[in-house]
């Protein structure tokens, strides 16, 4: 709770430095205002308090995912400046705007009540329509606002109608209560139709198939930070607020949903992995990298119990931190090119080896080849689904992540073949970059070699 | 002759010939699949955004209903809570609007196809 | 863990050395100087090979049977816990002793060979991680270790066949590697997950204890041993999934001895002999394996036949070679096929080594078409690669002839037919070694003259290991006598603790001594013969030069085939692409989009689905809006009525 006073308090600061006119010196102030709130997160460490009547509940899982965002809203902001150099718009708003998202991303995975999950999915929605479209003149990037906007608007009344029908058998928000109906057996139709309606809109805000057809578009389209912000934050609180939702209320309703997980685990793999082999954007690529790598969460929401939510936490970790490797590498590349074309890391690894290590260690952590953290990220995924006894999926998995082996090597390929075209001299690579690198390089490594640090956390 | 079955299988609207909250829960999603029809039929930005609206106040008049239907006031301060993010949400959507009629002069949503496969 | 023992110190340190000599390279190789840099490398594996030699003592003088090292507690599934923990039982010291010996020995040739390269240190880095990952493998007391240090070599065998990365085709044959062992892993990962759910446990000994109560031929049994064995068959390169083993060839030489001759592709072997109890308990299996591996061994041994490049030669013969150790697993006969992975590493990293002085000598001139009288040129290499060709076909009192002829005589025990085939193959066997010796290092010189003028034997530092091997692949095989001649077999005596209650399992044939002796007799003479021919009388050099050329109108069709490596790449070709091509022709009528372009090495079912996968993606809101409720509706019919 701390935490999220902190964060919203830091958003509003920045809101501030547009008016009173030190936008300069937001940057650092967010730099050392994100330690500080991610200092208080943690020290609501195995407190477990519920705020507001039972609104919000702090527990560990929720002390957890809001770590996890609060890191990964701490390396966009390091990331930030750079780019603002490029890109022309107002830098601390847009700070603004990031810091409201990861706001809704806490409530969303604290809430224990179903009105807090729906502001907090909303802001955190309408906080991305804002991202998408921070790069005004820019055509693509205006379409990724309207797309967003427009499908994430149709899909909040899902989600709604979804909530609506749960009350309606239920006769309340809160989880607590929610829970205790569902358990009590001989449930009213609606609550599985309610349940039904929650798990779609669930799945359109973490890009599973078939309503992934956002993600590709609004990632290629959105300026490459909040591209990042995107693959991160929101991700991990949309898997929070899934794993939340469905193993502290819904988990009733979890075997008569079985069908429907399967198709979407499957689709969402399948169209993931598939899709990315057809990509020339790096940046495309990674989205739907993105697709795919929700397919392995998907795996992790079915068990819908706490060792799930433990590897669920293990995978969204690894992942944000190989994608953010990615990303800083693309962002260095972006600034020289001017766009984010996958041919620029041909020959990378003459000029820039180190750079291009780290690339490698990502993409091996995405592919997950150990010892890699992706690895047993996958793994433990793989284990919890079959215990839920869906070993098939498992198979469809393995079969994905067979596939994407392909498009991630020839990433790594590219970079170890020279080119006459790659870069005559290293990349200028930033302070801040190098320090946002080597953390992200040796958490993948370190993750992978000795995994038990996070393997029982909740 | 399978939907005619569903349908059979549908709780009765009457109850001792009084509305139960069966009859508010089916115009509610009347409502919603118009709306929902509304988006897939038509182009021009500003309706679509209409369409998802009605969708959202269906939710609400739902909402309302079984909040009295319960006895539980959550269920009103609920509808509150929608339409405070509607409202934001219509901010938003128009200023989006805004901001693309400014660079094309055109409401269409479908012109907008530049990202794609 | 009470106490730290000298074994587990000796143990650990054997695994930490090369991990150390890996991170020293890694990071700091650029700055040191090449003979620092090989000098690390090689020491520190020189080091473990040390230590191993200890452990060995140790073991000899009864100092502890079989130890499990525990260092922390690794990997929590569920209720269990695998562990960070190492197995030291004479199965994974014979491993260690190989592993450690042969691979110092190449460290050290690699000194010389790789000495003019800029990637100097990236090559002694990634060795020293192969090792460190073959250790892993062979040492680990669980599945997940083994699976990790499994994965360790494929990754980096996949970085060291594309060493050269310069050449696309390299880097496209490292891919190949890696993929085609991805589908050995896949079911090597499935057969882990199978043992986990039945017996809730990973770690090896808990494991074949409790397999002891599944009983004879139970399915679990039957199908964990066949997941397990499409890993080894990827790794270990066998039938259908041999052919990325000489594509590998494109790695510098001492790559191929080290990872594609002597250890990482024994790893398959090491694995079904480290889970012998559950092989024994799966007859069907073994049958299985045993058609697998007859079949590679001869399908390669007559690809090798009409090969013109020096390492395919090899690279088929070791295919072949393996098909004779997986033959052996599959009559049961586990410690026999070890044998033969260990006689066969001295001199196939032997013959490597000696095949890459040839290439190094002739400045890498592969084919043997451009070779020729090289005999007296370079005399040193030439005895060497007599002694390894010598080995391989299998002339007593050479290693290779007491560890093949005691799968022969195992095959014979149970099936003269196939024992009949296995002796065909060992005839090629000997043919095609010949014909590689021969067209090497007799006869006419067919290449350019200018290479030839000055053309001398290698420096020290390459010629030393290769004595080494030598000494070994001449008298390895003495610890493996014969039974009829009763001096007792030291190495069966060794490995016997391993395999006990899998050999009470199996029923054993013992042939009668005077039959195994006229067999003997019976293949040496044959062998004999064919050496006679074709080096002490010139009958079979028309017959070798003839067989350089395959191409023509008037070959025979057998030539052709077998040169054409049986088209098996085609094969896959017609099989898994055209029939996809079939399909997106006929899809190009209903849709063009659907079939525009097409994703690189792929084949073409991938890309299509992957077109598919994308073809939705048509940028339009409208569409998306309708798609996704079409989603919707069709989920929600899935709901309701399923």
């Amino acid at each position: 709770m701390k935490a999220l006073i902190s964060l919203s308090a830091l958003a509003i600061l920045s809101l501030a430095g547009e008016i009173f006119g030190f936008k300069r010196q937001t940057n650092v102030l967010l730099i050392i205002g994100l330690l500080v709130t991610l200092v208080l997160n943690f020290m609501d460490w195995n407190t477990n308090i519920s705020y507001f009547s039972n609104m919000m509940q702090y527990d560990n899982f929720s002390v957890a995912f809001t770590g996890a965002i609060l890191l990964c809203g701490l390396a966009v902001v390091l990331l930030s400046p750079h780019f603002f150099k490029v890109v022309e718009t107002s830098e601390s708003e847009s700070y603004a705007q990031l810091l409201f998202l990861m706001a809704g991303g806490l409530l969303m995975v604290s809430f224990s009540n179903l009105s807090m999950f729906f502001i907090g999915i909303e802001l955190l929605s309408i906080a991305s329509y804002i991202l998408a479209g921070t790069d005004k003149r820019n055509l693509y990037s205006n379409e990724a606002a309207l797309k967003y906007f427009l499908m994430g608007a149709f899909w909040s009344s899902f989600l709604l109608m979804g909530i609506a029908l749960v009350y309606a058998a239920a006769g309340s928000f809160d989880l607590a209560t929610i829970a205790a109906y569902s358990t009590k057996g001989n449930l009213s139709g609606y609550f599985y139709l309610g349940t039904f309606f929650i798990t779609l809109a669930l799945a359109f805000k973490v890009s599973a198939a078939p309503f992934h057809f956002w993600a590709p578009d609004v990632y290629d389209g959105s300026p490459t930070i909040v591209t990042l912000s995107m693959s991160t934050i929101v991700k991990i609180a949309a898997f929070g607020a899934a794993a939340r939702l469905f193993s502290y209320a819904l988990y009733p309703a979890m075997p008569s949903m079985s069908k429907i997980w399967w198709i979407l685990t499957a689709l969402t793999l399948l169209v993931g992995s598939l899709g990315a082999l057809q990509q020339t954007s790096f940046k495309r690529l990674l989205a739907y990298s993105g697709v795919a790598n929700a397919g392995y969460l998907l795996l992790g929401l079915i068990a819908a119990n706490n060792n799930a939510n433990n590897a669920l936490l293990f995978y969204l970790i690894a992942y944000s931190v190989a994608t953010i490797s990615a990303f800083a590498v693309l962002l260095l590349l972006s600034y020289k090119y001017d766009d984010e074309n996958g041919e620029h890391f041909k020959g990378l690894a003459t000029t820039s080896p180190w750079l291009a290590a780290a690339v490698t260690v990502s993409m091996l952590s995405l592919a997950g080849i150990p010892p890699t953290a992706g690895f047993f990220g996958k793994y433990y995924l793989f284990t919890q689904a079959i215990a839920a006894g869906h070993t098939s999926l498992v198979v469809v998995a393995i079969l994905s992540s067979i596939v994407s082996i392909v498009y991630y090597f020839r990433i790594i390929i590219n970079m170890y073949i020279p080119d006459e075209n790659s870069l005559p001299t290293a990349l200028e690579l930033p302070f801040v970059y190098k320090i946002v690198l080597i953390i992200t390089t040796i958490t993948s490594l370190a993750l992978g070699i000795y995994p038990s640090v996070l393997a029982n956390i909740l | 002759m399978l939907l005619l079955q569903t349908v059979q299988a549908l709780p009765s609207p009457l109850h001792n010939g009084e509305l139960s909250i069966d009859a508010y829960i089916y115009l509610s999603a009347i409502l919603f699949c118009i709306g929902l029809l509304g988006v897939l039929l038509r182009r021009n930005v500003i309706v679509l955004f209409m369409c998802i609206e009605l969708m959202l106040n269906a939710v609400n008049l739902l909402l309302v209903a079984l909040s009295n239907y319960h006895s539980d006031p959550a269920g009103q301060v609920f509808v509150f809570f929608v339409m405070l993010v509607a409202a934001a949400e219509a901010t938003i959507g128009l200023s989006i609007v805004v901001m693309l009629y400014r660079n094309i002069p055109n409401t269409d949503v479908d012109i907008w196809n530049r990202l794609r496969n | 863990m009470n106490s730290f023992s000298t074994i587990d110190s000796l143990t650990t340190a054997l695994v930490a050395l090369p991990l150390l000599g890996f991170l020293i390279n890694g990071l700091m190789g650029q700055r040191l100087s090449k003979s620092m840099v090989g000098a690390i490398g090689s020491g520190v594996v020189l080091g473990a090979f040390l230590l191993s030699c200890g452990l060995m003592s140790m073991y000899l003088s009864g100092a502890f049977e079989s130890h499990t090292t525990n260092l922390f507690a690794w990997l929590p599934i569920g209720d269990y816990t695998a562990k960070f923990a190492f197995l030291v039982d004479p199965l994974s010291l014979l491993m260690l002793m190989v592993v450690t010996g042969v691979g110092s020995l190449i460290h050290i040739y690699s000194i010389g060979y790789i000495h003019e390269d800029e990637g100097f240190y990236k090559f002694f880095a990634y060795l020293n991680l192969f090792i460190f990952s073959m250790l892993l493998l062979v040492l680990g007391a669980n599945f997940p270790m083994l699976f990790a240090g499994w994965e360790g070599v494929g990754l980096c065998s996949y970085l060291l066949i594309g060493f050269w990365y310069k050449n696309a085709d390299y880097t496209a044959a490292a891919q190949k590697a890696f993929v085609m062992n991805r589908i050995g892993d896949l079911g090597f990962l499935l057969g882990i997950f199978l043992v986990f759910s039945t017996f809730g446990t990973l770690d090896f000994t808990d494991v074949m204890n409790a397999a002891l109560q599944l009983g004879t031929d139970s399915p679990v049994a039957v199908g964990i041993t066949l997941l397990l064995f499409v890993g080894a068959m990827g790794k270990s390169a066998q039938l259908p999934l041999f052919t990325w083993l000489p594509d590998a060839m494109a790695g510098p030489t001492p790559v191929s001895a080290l990872i594609h001759a002597a250890t990482m592709v024994t790893a398959g072997l090491y694995m079904i002999a480290r889970c012998n109890v559950l092989y024994a308990l799966a007859p069907t299996t073994l049958h299985f394996i045993t058609l697998i591996a007859i079949a590679t061994a001869l399908l390669a041994a007559t690809i090798a036949v009409f090969q013109n490049d020096i390492k395919k030669v090899l690279a088929y013969s070791t295919v072949s070679q393996l098909g004779y150790m997986f033959a052996a697993m599959g009559m049961g006969a586990f410690a026999t096929g070890m044998f033969h992975v260990m006689t066969h590493a001295f001199f196939k990293a032997l013959l490597f080594l000696g095949a890459g002085a040839v290439i190094h000598a002739l400045h890498g001139e592969q084919n043997i078409g451009q070779m020729g009288g090289l005999k007296n040129r370079i005399p040193f290499t030439y005895k060497i690669f007599l002694v390894g060709t010598l080995a391989v076909a299998g002339l007593p009192p050479l290693s290779g002839f007491f560890s093949k002829d005691e799968i022969l005589a195992t095959v014979f025990a149970h099936n003269p037919i196939l024992w009949v085939l296995l002796l065909l193959g060992s005839l090629l066997t000997a043919f095609y070694m010949l014909r590689l010796l021969w067209l090497v290092f007799y006869g006419e010189y067919r290449g350019n003259h200018h290479v030839v003028e000055h053309l001398h034997d290698n420096p020290n530092t390459m010629n030393y290991p290769l004595v080494v091997l030598a000494v070994l692949s001449v008298v390895g095989g003495f610890v493996g006598m014969p039974a009829f001649l009763h001096l007792g077999n030291a190495f069966h005596e060794f490995l016997e603790p391993v395999f006990a209650s899998s050999n009470a399992l199996l029923p054993h044939q013992h042939l009668h001594a005077t039959t195994e002796m006229a067999l003997m007799a019976l293949t040496v003479a044959l062998v004999g013969t064919l050496i006679y021919l074709a080096l002490f009388t010139d009958r079979l050099s028309g017959i070798f030069l003839r067989s350089l050329h395959t191409e023509g109108k008037n070959t025979a069709w057998w030539k052709k085939l077998w040169s054409k490596k049986y088209y098996v790449d085609e094969i896959y070709d017609t099989l898994f692409v055209s029939p996809s091509r079939m399909v997106s022709r006929a899809l190009h009528q209903v849709d063009t989009q659907l079939v525009d372009g097409t994703v690189n090495g792929l084949g073409h079912l991938t890309a299509l689905f992957s077109q598919m996968s994308v073809a939705t993606q048509i940028g339009k809101i409208g569409g998306y809006m309708l798609l996704m409720s079409l989603g919707v509706l069709g989920l929600l019919l899935v709901f309701v009525l399923g």
